[in-house]
């Protein structure tokens, strides 16, 4: 999509993995070093913003991409990778960067990846991710057979982790979680946005596992 | 993409909204709230949605209703109407620069979208 | 009226006075605004009867709704309690040739649930219409031509009369848009699954070549729709500057048999008004034109620089205004041609110079006898 020889690219894993689920960007992590990919990380804390944004704090949001800014600028970014679906979108659209999903970086390099796995699993497309190829690539590529779900790629529900709706009104939040796990017919359902992955696991009952992408692949390591 | 302005309040909208499916009320829907927007009405109800734009993929003006429940949002600041866990949020990003604030291995805290 | 006797009946959750649930409900697909009192989610036929019972009692006027799609404005309230039927959507039972649902039904998800059978009428926005609401406007559909309208296909309906009377009916009270009772149950005939489908897209250049196709596909059975995308439509759309007659068969008959030919068909005949309605011509109308007289309707719009689409088998057409200022030409010259008014989208507050006196005396007749109160539905169509 955007460079096919990717040098220093910047890992942004977002506030959340950060903060709540560091495992998963140590996953990632090790898993762009054993690709031999040449991806660093910040060693300071900057927020895109977007949950600002989304939120209606719009000042907020102009200091945090102003200081985000400055910080690219100063250490000479060019190229940044993250897995969370909000940092994609809120540099592509209101930074102007070129930014890939983690899913994208590591779907070009799909043929290095052993097949690790033979069984089915579903696949939740988390809506404001908006990339339905590049999982599905890095998916197949390890041996799993995808079970679609009933609603996925643009067609796709929400899941109730959106637009704020996990902190505000945490109930209808939960009963979205629970429609979309509803339409798992397998026992495993991979997710690749860190947050819905967080809220579907909080939802899910013994029947569904739900994992986060870089989990099923980090078997390799 | 529109304003809520060319809202035409044909309801094609109601086919692909899971808050509608879950609550069974118009309230909740894209051409709900741009029925509010267009009457300059402030309500919560603006915190009750994704923020996406899955349920105007059938809008035949294309009304870009996550902008405009955005443009809300702001005004719902500005006038402090903002919910308490934003403002838990904002607090946090101001004071730590990051919504989630410092903290404590294995402490479980609220989450913010 | 007194929320609290409300909210024993449907829960706390299901009842409302606030003022964002009362704008809202205000209005419906005819942006027409009234005035909601309250607004009332019900699940069951009981909750139904004790409304209706009590707005009789208090001589409170009601106003029964679905998806509130509707464009003449049926689900307005004056005033009125609204009483919202999304809720009220099971599919009580599936038979051999039949099936029964509560109003709220969505058409399309019914006609997913039925698998090998069909129920045809399917009206453009199926995805998100209510068997209720269809039943109200005695609505037709895409396959009108061949299968009619809900009056062919209702075999009986449970009612709550506006007396409070709960009676079964034939399909005599489909169309009555509300005014005589709430349906709280119908059962509707269905048929079998349409396997074999082909198509013919044909384009014209002569409005006389057009109509005479037409002509010859009236008395065509397997032809199940034949719709129409007009010269100025065509290229407000982006098609080709040609007038349009997109044919639907049951069987092979028609040149098209390829399937994803034929949904891409179905997906440009499905997109026309979004488009024509991005481009601001936002109000669709229904005319009835009868076929001798076709022409010259269609020469008269394309005069007009007015785009026009729909069923012309069933000898409808849906002009696009962009304001309610042209109406008036458009209802004269169908006047003029023969024609009927308000043919499809049902008569409501906008078309209510559709119906005779004849047919609105027998209306009042029938609405003394199940409403003699007067509260469903208050100031709609007599």
């Amino acid at each position: 999509m955007i460079f096919l020889k990717p040098k220093k690219i910047l890992y942004f894993p977002g506030c959340f993995v950060s903060t709540m689920l560091p495992e998963i960007s140590e996953n990632y992590e090790r898993i762009f070093n054993k690709l031999n990919l040449d991806v660093y990380k910040l060693n300071q804390n900057i927020c895109c913003g977007a949950v600002a944004y989304s939120n209606g704090y719009t000042q907020d949001f102009m200091n945090l991409k102003e200081r985000a800014i400055g910080v690219f600028h100063d250490t000479g970014v060019k190229n940044i990778v993250t897995n969370s679906s909000v940092c994609l979108w809120t540099f592509g659209r209101h930074y102007g960067f070129k930014v890939e999903h983690a899913t994208q970086l590591l779907s070009r390099f799909k043929n290095k990846l052993p097949v690790m796995y033979d069984e089915e699993v579903s696949y939740y497309d988390a809506v404001d991710l908006g990339i339905y190829d590049a999982p599905r690539g890095v998916l197949d590529a390890i041996g799993f057979d995808i079970v679609e779900l009933e609603r996925s790629k643009e067609n796709s529900i929400i899941c109730g982790a959106e637009g704020g709706m996990i902190q505000n009104v945490p109930q209808i939040a939960n009963k979205l979680a629970e429609e979309v796990l509803s339409m798992c017919k397998t026992k495993k359902l991979i997710v690749a946005d860190p947050l819905v992955y967080y809220h579907l696991k909080n939802n899910s009952k013994a029947n569904v596992k739900v994992l986060e992408l870089s989990e099923v692949l980090v078997k390799w390591i | 993409m529109a304003g809520v302005d060319k809202c035409i309040l044909c309801g094609l909208c109601r086919q692909d909204s899971s808050l509608l499916k879950l609550t069974g009320k118009e309230t909740v829907t894209a051409r709900g709230k741009a029925v509010l927007i267009k009457k300059g009405i402030l309500d919560k109800i603006f915190y009750i949605d994704p923020m996406n734009d899955v349920t105007v993929r059938h809008c035949p003006t294309n009304v870009e209703i996550s902008e405009e429940i955005r443009k809300q949002r702001e005004k719902m600041v500005e006038h402090g109407m903002e919910t308490k866990a934003n403002r838990r949020m904002i607090d946090n990003l101001r004071d730590y620069g990051n919504p989630y604030g410092i903290l404590k291995k294995g402490e479980i805290r609220e989450v913010y979208s | 009226m007194d929320l609290t006797w409300f909210e024993k009946l449907v829960g706390k959750e299901n009842i409302s006075d606030e003022i964002i649930d009362r704008e809202i409900y205000s209005t419906d697909g005819s942006q027409i605004k009234g005035r909601a009192d309250k607004v009332i989610w019900v699940t069951d036929v009981k909750q139904v009867h004790q409304i209706v019972l009590y707005a009789r009692r208090h001589e409170k006027p009601i106003t029964a709704r679905g998806a509130g799609t509707n464009l003449v404005g049926a689900a307005v309230p004056f005033d009125a309690l609204v009483v919202d039927f999304t809720k009220m959507n099971k599919i009580e039972a599936i038979g051999k040739d039949y099936v029964v649902v509560q109003p709220g039904v969505v058409c399309d998800d019914l006609n997913k649930a039925l698998k090998e059978k069909f129920f045809p009428i399917v009206p453009e926005d199926s995805a998100v219409c209510t068997i209720g609401g269809m039943c109200g406007i005695n609505s037709t559909g895409i396959y009108g031509k061949r299968f009619g309208r809900m009056k062919n296909w209702v075999l009986e309906v449970d009612m709550v009369e506006g007396s409070g009377r709960m009676r079964k009916h034939g399909s005599e009270v489909v169309g009555s848009e509300g005014l005589l009772g709430l349906f709280t149950k119908i059962k509707l005939r269905i048929t079998d699954r349409i396997v074999e489908k082909s198509m013919d897209l044909l384009k014209f250049d002569k409005i006389e070549d057009l109509v005479e196709k037409v002509s010859s596909l009236k008395n065509n059975k397997e032809a199940i729709s034949v719709e129409h995308i007009s010269k100025v439509a065509a290229e407000l759309i982006g098609l080709e500057k040609k007038h349009y007659l997109i044919v639907e068969y049951i069987g092979l008959e028609g040149s098209i048999k390829d399937h994803i030919e034929m949904e891409r068909i179905v997906n440009v005949r499905k997109q026309v008004f979004s488009k024509l309605a991005s481009q601001d011509f936002i109000l669709m109308e229904d005319p009835y034109v009868p076929t001798e007289n076709m022409a010259e309707f269609l020469y008269w719009l394309e005069g007009k620089s007015i785009p026009c689409f729909g069923p012309i088998g069933m000898e409808i057409l849906h002009p696009c205004l962009t304001s309610r200022e042209h109406v008036s030409e458009v209802n004269e010259a169908v006047s003029k041609l023969n024609g009927k008014l308000g043919s499809k989208f049902g008569v409501g507050l906008l078309k209510k110079e559709s119906l005779n006196e004849v047919e609105k005396a027998e209306l009042r007749k029938l609405k003394i006898s199940f409403d003699p109160v007067g509260i469903l539905n208050v100031g709609k169509v007599i």
